[in-house]
């Protein structure tokens, strides 16, 4: 990467880290630490919750499942409305008037300190790793494009950030999450108007191509378990999942506790509900503007990733040698039923539009053919969707807007990661150190816990993400172990707003839920992910319900605690 | 240590007033609004330019 790139990502880094340090200023109690005095405006928390949710991830991968997949995942979201709506009007108030630091406090209140400890538990087991993994993703893409050691990748991302959430607390994290959210949109933008510009055809006529592809195939109407992405699982699923999110992980609680009211708080989460389709369905056009591109540049590449593009052509050079020659004349013959396809219509347009789509097969077959080397000589799983991206970014845009995409690549990740390490560290101070070890200390001694705390779990996460990266698939079990937990939490919360549930059905109910998605994920391995959440927080829900009845509903004058 | 010994809910636990009932009402109507409307501009992109 040019210098002059390189000057634009150090001077991102340099001003996040001067300004954590800078709002570290009013943080010297743990209200402030934790909370920011519930003290900050609507639209910092807005934008803070939504940077939170958009990591490297989404900026790398996300993009790149545009370019090979199309809209589609934009599904995903559909619920997502919704849920900020139905968590506006319940559990926003709730955990606010209770005064809680952390959502599983408020649980110790209405079930007792057992669901409270397991709750909060299975958030540091499962935020822990995926933290690592966080900084794995865009570690594992920035050490094969760059060719640098990973550990220095995630050294890159990963202490920078631990340093400004370390010192600053929430504010820091707040605050440093707003301005990355205008770099990563500003990053975004800017790349769809380079696409635009370059692109030899028009506006039109690159979607019709894309169209034609499938990558503008937005819904899926078929209801089917097993099908990852449909309307359907969006809309069910995902309404369950970000409830669970945006309702239950302390790394979304954390933020609308600190706003300065219920209103605040309110508010900030309709940001989300109003933007977050567009946003994410920018992100994705991104991808399939890219792929569009890619139809009129004979040097795509056969292998997206250059570390086992380096290894195949050491390894097996003759015949990675012979693949690029077919690969190149494929490209050429594309490109040519590209321009006509872009420039007929009526009957000729549709004929020629079949002609493209036949060039286009013939590329992908010979793609497949090089991942399938690249499987064998390697070893791993040459899935590449995460490097489109990044190797368009380096070899296509402009001087300094490489830089500055690369700049919010890293800004995506650390917005997430200090709002993970922040609300670790305050879930691991609150619902375990001063709960169980030293209830009556004062701020300060919480707030020197609070700090080591996140200085732990950062050195936790780099150590997870250069381990995790090794071991490949391990990202999967992770993300599927983390998604054992986040219906059956959504469902003791759930259960937490009927007023004659008690601490034992939702104990037992938080066991059963977990015990059934883990049944449902081992026995019926097809069922999409998105179901794990309803069936997670049904399972509890009726647990809860059946074993409060058992007992008998408690009349008005005794209470409803369990 | 057992879940029955969780101290009773606050008696100043929140609960949603009538005012806010309404507020909330209107904010679902007007976010359902807003995803419908991003849905259907989803909808024709797709019906242009897919297959």
């Amino acid at each position: 990467m040019h210098p002059l790139n390189w000057i634009v990502v150090a001077g991102y880094l340099a001003y996040v880290v001067v300004d954590g340090v800078r709002r570290a200023k009013g943080t010297g109690k743990i209200e402030g630490y934790f909370l920011a005095n519930r003290s900050l405006p609507w639209w910092a928390v807005g934008l803070s919750v939504m940077a939170t949710q958009l990591s490297a991830v989404t900026m790398i991968g996300t993009t790149g499942q545009g370019a090979t997949d199309g809209l589609r995942f934009v599904q995903i979201y559909f619920g997502l409305p919704l849920a900020m709506v139905i968590l506006g009007a319940t559990l926003v108030p709730l955990l606010r008037g209770a005064g809680v630091y952390t959502a599983y406090e408020y649980l110790e209140q209405r079930f007792g300190p057992a669901t409270r400890s397991l709750t909060a538990f299975l958030f540091l087991l499962s935020r822990g790793a995926a933290c690592g993994t966080i900084i794995a993703a865009p570690g594992v893409v920035f050490s094969a494009v760059f060719g640098w050691p990973l550990e220095w990748c995630v050294a890159l991302i990963g202490v920078p950030t631990v340093a400004y959430t370390m010192l600053g607390g929430i504010q820091a994290v707040t605050w440093a999450d707003v301005k990355q959210m205008v770099l990563i949109v500003a990053a975004l933008a800017a790349v769809v108007v380079v696409l635009l510009a370059k692109m030899p055809v028009s506006p039109d006529d690159a979607l019709r191509l894309a169209g034609a592809a499938g990558r503008l195939k937005v819904f899926d109407l078929s209801f089917t378990l097993t099908e990852r992405y449909t309307l359907w699982s969006g809309l069910i699923g995902g309404t369950f999942l970000m409830l669970s999110y945006f309702g239950t992980d302390q790394s979304q609680v954390q933020r609308y506790l600190a706003a300065k009211s219920v209103g605040a708080a309110r508010t900030s989460l309709l940001m989300s509900a109003y933007w977050k389709i567009p946003l994410q369905a920018l992100v994705l056009l991104v991808g399939v503007l890219v792929f569009v591109h890619y139809q009129f540049q004979p040097q795509q590449p056969l292998l997206y990733n250059p570390a086992h593009e380096e290894v195949v052509v050491h390894e097996r050079g003759t015949e990675y040698e012979a693949l690029q020659g077919r690969f190149d004349d494929a490209l050429a013959a594309r490109e040519a039923a590209a321009r006509t396809a872009a420039a007929a219509d009526g009957t000729d347009g549709t004929q020629a539009m079949e002609a493209f789509l036949a060039r286009e097969a013939t590329v992908q077959e010979i793609r497949a053919e090089a991942l399938g080397l690249a499987e064998q000589v390697t070893g791993q799983p040459s899935n590449d969707v995460n490097y489109v991206i990044p190797r368009f970014v380096l070899s296509e845009l402009p001087l300094g807007l490489a830089g500055l995409f690369v700049a919010a690549v890293i800004a995506a990740a650390m917005s997430s990661i200090s709002s993970e390490l922040n609300s670790l560290s305050t879930t691991s101070v609150v619902d375990f150190y001063r709960r169980w070890f030293r209830p009556r200390a004062d701020d300060a001694h919480y707030l020197a816990v609070s700090k080591w705390t996140t200085l732990f779990w950062g050195a936790f996460a780099c150590v997870v993400a250069t381990f995790i990266a090794d071991l490949g698939s391990l990202i999967e079990v992770v993300n599927r172990v983390g998604s054992l937990f986040y219906g059956s939490i959504l469902g003791v919360f759930l259960l937490a707003m009927i007023p004659w549930a008690r601490g034992v059905g939702a104990f037992m109910g938080l066991l059963a839920g977990m015990g059934a998605v883990a049944a449902t994920a081992w026995l019926a391995p097809d069922v999409a992910y998105l179901w794990h959440n309803v069936i997670g927080a049904a399972t509890v829900l009726a647990v809860g319900v059946v074993l409060a009845s058992r007992r008998g509903r408690p009349t008005k004058s005794t209470g409803s605690s369990g | 240590m057992s879940n029955e010994d969780a101290p009773p809910v606050p008696s100043d636990a929140p609960s949603v007033p009538d005012e806010d009932a309404s507020s909330v009402r209107r904010t679902f109507l007007r976010v359902m609004l807003v995803q419908a409307a991003t849905m259907l501009l989803l909808w024709l992109l797709q019906l242009r330019y897919h297959g």
